[in-house]
């Protein structure tokens, strides 16, 4: 008997690229879009989600036997909207610039797909541990798209990275790119770019069997 | 049957009662510790802002918060200006409206705190007047705005548009080109505040 369980390593992977919330799975691209209009704002909201998934996971994955399933969506949805809440007030607390620049997008949380789709497709269904590295590895996938994508987006849009100048002086800044046109387009572009870097991972590894 | 039916019905409420309990629990615990920083933080970004605009009047000292006021110290800890929240009646949008006053009581300025709906969220701000002659300063404390385009409604070449103009400000100063949703509830703000200072001395029948 084999033990089909995917390592560590394998399911960290798996979250940055092969089945990254937001660059595979296109889920939650409303806040992606909205929120990524400089690296700080993307990673503090990556952060953010990250810690409701592993809190929201851990939680349903202990009551998943108390959850009752004719209104299991209405329980994963009060559970994860006290823990947004629980994040919100400590950010404010703890972390008022970042409370400032995120504003309305922290509470938007409690309607992002991934928390749920995690919650029942991979919380309901196992332990409390797996479930805990499972919002991690997504939330590390989904804070790295986010990253990535505000960043491009703050070079390009403002000529500046974590709010330092980082292009040539003449360098003219293309709003466009702190537009939700320029999200799109910026989402776009790194999609196609997973995918072709798939697509040839895909055929040397055909070429070597 | 029917029984069955009432009696499962009842057992998922309670189930679902208790869930809810469990988060509530959660949040209340969460809201109990970080509340009081929460109100601090508050405090903090107001006295920054308040020193932003009265700093440069005193040599840049700043302002701290003592309690529910806020006060300038000079170098031996003396109170040179201290501001405290008037109570009077308020306009739409209108969160606190604050009197300076020197160390003998005089009235120095009014300091409005104003918080118009803007593009994306509440612009926080602050319209610092003095009676006879208009607005002294504008400051905007946090906003939500799109990053490169409704943030320009913090920069002092627009806030500097408002000094010592009077009512009325609305087509006075022009909104910014390409975030006129940003910078129009701001321009309308600042009349709102010159508003709200001139109900609170009328009320007061000019004494102050």
């Amino acid at each position: 008997m084999t033990n089909n369980k995917p390592t560590l390593k394998a399911r960290l992977f798996e979250g940055l690229f092969d089945k990254n919330p937001i660059l595979v799975q296109l889920l939650g691209t409303c806040p992606t879009l909205a929120t990524t209009t400089s690296l700080q704002n993307g990673f503090g909201m990556g952060v953010s989600a990250m810690a409701v998934l592993i809190l929201s996971n851990l939680l349903i994955s202990l009551l998943r036997k108390f959850i009752p399933k004719q209104v299991r969506i209405a329980a994963y949805i009060v559970i994860i909207s006290g823990f947004v809440t629980a994040v919100e007030l400590l950010i404010k607390a703890y972390l008022p610039e970042l409370d400032k620049s995120l504003g309305l997008f922290i509470p938007l949380i409690v309607v992002n797909c991934i928390i749920l789709a995690r919650a029942e497709a991979y919380a309901s269904k196992n332990g409390p541990v797996d479930s805990m590295l499972d919002g991690l590895f997504m939330g590390l996938g989904f804070t790295f798209a986010l990253s990535l994508l505000g960043a491009i987006r703050e070079i390009l849009g403002a000529g500046t990275l974590l709010g330092f100048n980082v292009m040539w002086p003449s360098y003219k800044p293309m709003l466009i790119f702190v537009l939700p046109a320029g999200a799109f387009l910026t989402l776009g572009c790194l999609i196609a770019a997973v995918n072709a870097i798939q697509n040839y991972a895909k055929k040397k590894s055909g070429g070597k069997q | 049957m029917q029984q069955n039916n009432t009696k499962q019905l009842l057992g998922i409420a309670l189930r679902l009662l208790i869930i809810c309990t469990v988060i509530a629990t959660i949040v209340a615990f969460v809201n109990y510790v970080t509340k009081d920083k929460i109100e601090l933080n508050q405090k903090i970004s107001t006295a920054e802002a308040l020193t932003g605009i009265y700093g440069s009047d005193f040599n840049g000292a700043k302002f701290t918060v003592e309690g529910d006021s806020y006060v300038m110290k000079d170098e031996n800890g003396n109170v040179v200006v201290s501001c405290e929240e008037a109570d009077c009646e308020k306009k739409p949008d209108v969160t606190n409206l604050y009197m300076l006053r020197d160390a003998d009581g005089n009235a120095l300025s009014f300091c409005v705190a104003i918080s118009p709906m803007g593009f994306k969220d509440k612009i926080s701000m602050l319209v610092a007047i003095n009676p006879t002659v208009g607005v002294k300063a504008v400051k905007i404390v946090s906003l939500s705005e799109t990053s490169g385009i409704g943030t320009k409604v913090q920069e002092d070449d627009f806030l500097d548009k408002f000094v010592d103009k009077s009512s009325p400000i609305v087509g006075n100063v022009d909104t910014i080109s390409g975030a006129t949703k940003s910078s129009k509830p701001v321009i309308g703000a600042v009349e709102t505040a010159l508003e709200q200072v001139a109900l609170y001395t009328n009320s007061k029948g000019g004494a102050e």
